[in-house]
């Protein structure tokens, strides 16, 4: 527990950035708002503005003596990319723990490297390169093979290595001879069936914030507060965690999803035990409690074309009742014009089409499903998460909170058990909004009040 | 502590206990004990009542469990058997009757299961109607209230007067497939313990056999889970309880070493229902079948002669093996059960009880730890050790197999089956340690001689046994072993195989898909590049090709794919080596 009365929550988004001042006496929250983001010239404006905004409801000596805390998904969030052996064990695992640190994935390799790969993550943005792979003391050869691959790539960024300890000494000589930065995690999947992915999280984190953080304009701001906690999408899941789980005193709501979509990518989390379906044998590397994907080609404007791909041309005429040529036209002008909001009719439709489909697919890429095999004594396996318990969903994002259709979008992740038997996803569900944009301070009040950031994000789930 | 939880529902959702007793509460003020035949004849109102008298008076009771389909058939042969016995100077005081699988769901899920040959009841007159036939008490445990029925069954079966029931075990082991109603199960079988709590001479059954008992490696362990299912359905749930054995016991001092066991634990002197038969030891030799219900019958006659429990001395047909016996096999049976008996007398005062108490007193030192583990490990999984519910999920979730590599009592040894030594292994694992010590001695020196090699052991199947055989001669050899399991599927092992860099797959098959699961295989290393990976088959290598009703032997089909079939534990160590070597043809 914090020794002041109020926490000032602040997080560097790419659009906005946004303020929260937590009364942990009282358990409530005091103030919301949010100001254009400024991360591109100069973080402190931005900063300085929620600080003043802050000031003005609680007072300049409670405002001093505040804890100040804030996470950022300022200047394209934190970009990874992830190596691994097999796509279901290492490479899954891999994903999930980037993930679970808040990360987009630009790029998954999976097998023995090859130099098309190098070539596709050498083309990439990335920020931080997971490189995992075998059990301990299984076989070094794939791993040392891709430890010179990456070695000999023109790649600058850190590589954050988590596969078999017994390559580790070799992976380090090699990407170090590399000039590469290197750092040694403990296996993310120690045995068969084991995932072991604290340590890895722990470290890409650390990676970003005392690496990457700078790059992004952050570092001025840093003095400014008392910590710069994590990235927003660690936030935002930790925030989930606690909303699902409760606290000793109070309970949570049990197994949820949330649903975010922004202009760029679809995130989806969700909160609930792995079970089997229907006694289904459980493949794969094993489903963490808490879950998040992000479908990077699933975005309302910097991604809406290939989100629109995904729907398809047909669905999206029958779903806004407009031309092709019309439907073209506004994908067009939201990829270049991504600040835009929707000003006609047109528009509208075509956005709330795209918010439908993109809650729609992400969420089937999210969850697990059952395939149907002819074995004595299986009968169906089951790959991935199975979501069919979830009862709560919630939206955030903008283009599901300030519109009108959040709650159609949102029941697009119910499946029809007749027509999608195998998709692992409820069938009936209770359903919110994220009103006043808190999830990401409900994570990292957390750290500092578990009670009071469960409070403060029950009260501002609205049901719709 | 690295427990994997497979988890088929979320136990922390499950109602407070507060809730559950107070429904405990509303359904036994509407439910009563019926009247049996038995309980007229011999003055009493429930069965153990009955006991408790007899134990007094030193005598012994005597039990048959019978599964004809039809109920006209079985009526007829339940009063054929207790005439007959009657006529010849013998007797019988219980009968267990063998319920039909789909009486362990509620009704209207019964048409997804294909109905079994036991007996299906649809009204409460039809469950009365068990106890009227003769004056032979019904015992009911096969589906009854460890599965997603459990209630009504409890209920319906108070009503007729059947006042033994189970089987704990069976909420563990026993499975429905299709029908996922584990949270109805673990709700309902609270609610059935409960209600039986309510009602004095009542008794919750538990053939361990039928459980966990037939998974555990070592009798301490088992010792420690008897203690765990009292502590659930005495403790938490109120009823009173009693625990079955026998069907794996083989050793005739062994029977009496666990009897002894359970009754230092009883401290509500409940009575036993039944000490199972021995059938490790029946064939289709039926003199030999004597021998074996002599051997047993004689123990468990010698235990209730020395210190009565109740438990039933079970006469198992000589024919239990290969038919379903008929009512003059059962009679015959008994006959031979009263001859051991009359002997055991005779036996008794001879016994050396000083060793069977130290015995018993070593499985229940070390149950008493097994049991002192479970908790604090449940406790650091985060179950409420207050929810019998939570613990039952829990402990089903967890499994036999790392209960025991987590919590067991033997001695940590790579070698050994689960990597611990028994204390006292099950008369099962003898069996299996008398074949590790013949495979280990057939293969030689074989230490270090695949140190730095690397294995997948895998079954196509639930049983893991012949896999563990070979996963403990691997590890003595020195190799890196990963076990994935059982019910491998092909996906599973290229993945592995990615992973590990293994050249060698050993997995052991016994459910007739032999070829079909090496074709899929051998298909799939060629499509991954993995052509150099040696698949090695062990176990039943048989299909059902072109059809046919009966499996047909497909090593040499296996081999013509490039599988090796030598089926033979000492040449495996030799063939790995040869594998990494490059010397493998």
């Amino acid at each position: 527990m914090s020794s002041s009365r109020y926490v000032v929550l602040t997080d560097f988004g790419s659009t906005y950035t946004k303020v929260v001042v937590v009364d942990l006496e009282e358990r409530r929250m005091v103030m919301t708002n949010r100001f254009p983001s400024t991360v591109s010239y100069d973080a402190r404006i931005g900063l300085q503005q929620c600080f003043d905004a802050a000031r003005a409801v609680i007072g300049e000596e409670c405002f001093q003596k505040s804890l100040k805390l804030s996470s950022s998904s300022a200047a394209g969030g934190l970009r990874m990319g992830v190596v691994g052996l097999s796509e279901t064990l290492s490479a899954q695992a891999g994903k999930s723990a980037a993930f679970g640190a808040g990360a987009k994935i630009l790029c998954t390799c999976s097998g023995r490297l090859k130099t098309e790969d190098i070539t596709q993550l050498e083309s990439l943005p990335l920020e931080i390169l997971l490189f995992c792979g075998g059990y301990e003391n299984s076989g070094t050869k794939a791993l040392l093979h891709n430890a010179k691959m990456l070695a000999e790539s023109s790649l600058h960024v850190p590589i954050i290595y988590a596969g078999n300890s017994a390559a580790a000494i070799h992976v380090r000589r090699l990407l170090t001879q590399g000039k590469k930065e290197c750092y040694i995690a403990r296996n993310i999947i120690p045995n068969v069936g084991q995932i072991d992915k604290t340590q890895v999280e722990e470290i890409i984190r650390e990676v970003f914030l005392h690496r990457i953080i700078n790059m992004k304009g952050l570092d001025k701001v840093t003095g400014l507060l008392d910590r710069m906690v994590m990235p927003t999408p660690a936030a935002v899941l930790s925030g989930g965690e606690l909303l699902s789980r409760g606290t000793h005193s109070q309970p949570g709501l049990g197994d949820l999803m949330i649903v975010d979509v922004g202009g760029a990518t679809t995130d989806i989390h969700s909160y609930a035990e792995q079970m089997p379906y229907d006694g289904a044998k459980l493949v794969g590397v094993p489903e963490p409690y808490v879950k998040r994907t992000v479908e990077g080609d699933l975005g309302m404007r910097e991604s809406s074309n290939s989100l629109c791909e995904e729907i398809g041309i047909h669905r999206m005429m029958a779903e806004t009742a407009l031309p092709q040529e019309k439907i073209q036209e506004v994908i067009s002008h939201w990829i270049t014009q991504n600040r835009d909001l929707a000003c006609d009719e047109s528009q509208e439709r075509v956005d709330k089409a795209l918010t439908a489909g993109a809650v729609r697919i992400s969420a089937r890429r999210h969850a697990g499903r059952i395939q149907h095999i002819s074995s004595a004594g299986v009968k169906s396996i089951q790959h991935g998460k199975n979501l069919t318990s979830v009862r709560t969903i919630i939206g955030t994002g903008g283009p599901l909170v300030f519109s009108k259709n959040g709650g159609t979008a949102l029941r697009q992740i119910l499946r029809d058990r007749n027509q999608e038997p195998d998709i692992l996803l409820p069938e009936d569900a209770h359903f919110y909004l994220d009103g006043d944009y808190v999830f990401f301070a409900g994570g990292l009040l957390r750290e500092v009040d578990e009670d009071a950031a469960l409070s403060i994000m029950k009260n501002s789930l609205k049901q719709i | 502590m690295n427990i994997i939880m497979n988890k088929r529902f979320e136990y922390k959702d499950l109602p407070d206990m507060r809730e559950i007793h107070n429904q405990i509460e509303k359904i036994a003020a509407q439910t009563t004990i019926g009247e049996t035949l038995f309980f007229r004849h011999h003055g009493v109102k429930s069965e153990a009542e009955f006991k408790r008298k007899a134990m007094k008076e030193g005598f012994i009771s005597k039990h048959s469990h019978i599964g004809w389909n039809s109920w006209d058939e079985t009526a007829r042969n339940v009063e054929y058997i207790y005439r007959e016995l009657e006529r010849r100077g013998s007797y019988i005081t219980r009968m267990g009757f063998i319920f039909d699988w789909v009486m362990g769901v509620p009704e209207e899920y019964r048409s997804k299961l294909q109905p079994g040959t036991g007996l299906i009841f649809k009204t409460p007159e039809e469950w009365k109607a068990i106890g009227q036939i003769a004056p032979i008490q019904p015992h009911m445990s096969d589906h009854m209230i460890g599965c997603p029925n459990a209630l009504e069954n409890a209920r319906l079966a108070l009503e007729a007067g059947v006042t033994s029931l189970g089987n704990v075990s069976h909420y563990f082991t026993y499975e429905y497939p299709g029908i996922e109603m584990e949270r109805e199960r673990t709700v309902n079988s609270l609610l059935a313990f409960g209600l039986m709590g309510k009602f004095d001479g009542t008794i919750v059954h538990s053939n361990l056999d039928d459980g966990y008992g037939n998974q555990f490696h070592d009798l301490a362990n088992l010792t420690g889970w008897t203690m765990i299912e009292r502590y659930l359905v005495e403790e938490l749930l109120g009823a009173s309880m009693t625990f079955s054995y026998g069907n794996l016991f083989s050793d005739p001092i062994s029977r009496i070493v666990f009897n002894m066991v359970c009754d230092a634990t009883n401290v509500k002197n409940t009575p036993g229902t039944m000490t199972f038969g021995n059938t490790i030891d029946y064939g289709l030799d039926f003199s030999k079948n004597y021998g074996a219900l002599s051997s047993f019958s004689l123990a468990d006659a010698i235990c209730q002669r020395h210190k009565p429990t109740g438990h039933a001395v079970a006469s198992v047909p000589v024919s239990e093996a290969c038919r379903i016996p008929t009512a003059d096999e059962i009679i015959d049976g008994h006959l031979c059960v009263d001859m051991m008996i009359e002997k055991a007398t005779l036996y008794e005062p001879y016994v050396n009880w000083t060793a069977v108490e130290a015995e018993r007193d070593i499985l229940l030192a070390c149950g008493r730890v097994f049991f002192e583990r479970v908790m604090n490990g449940l406790d650091d999984l985060g179950v409420d050790l207050t929810h019998p519910g939570e613990i039952f999920a829990a402990l089903k979730a967890i499994g036999p197999e790392q209960l025991e590599t987590n919590f067991g009592v033997g001695k940590k040894e790579k070698t050994a089956l689960r990597g611990r030594e028994p204390v006292r292994p099950t008369d099962i694992i003898k069996t299996l340690q008398t074949k590790q010590k013949k495979m280990f001695l057939s293969a030689g020196k074989v230490e270090g001689e695949l140190a730095g090699k690397i294995a997948l052991v895998a079954s196509t199947d639930i049983h893991d046994y012949g896999k563990e055989l070979v996963k403990s001669l691997c590890n003595k050899a020195g190799a890196e072993v990963f076990d994935l399991g059982t019910y491998v599927t092909v996906e599973e092992i290229i993945e592995n195989l990615l992973e590990t860099e293994s050249k060698v797959v050993i997995v052991s098959t016994y459910n007739g898909i032999a070829l079909s699961f090496a074709k899929d295989l051998m298909a799939a290393l060629k499509e991954n590049d993995m052509e150099d990976v040696v698949l090695i088959m062990g176990g039943l290598l048989n299909e059902n090709l072109d059809g046919s009703q009966l499996a047909v032997d497909v090593t040499e089909e296996l081999k013509a794919l490039g599988v090796n079939c030598d089926n033979q534990m000492e040449t495996i160590v030799p063939t790995i080596k040869k594998i990494y070597e490059g010397t493998y043809q």
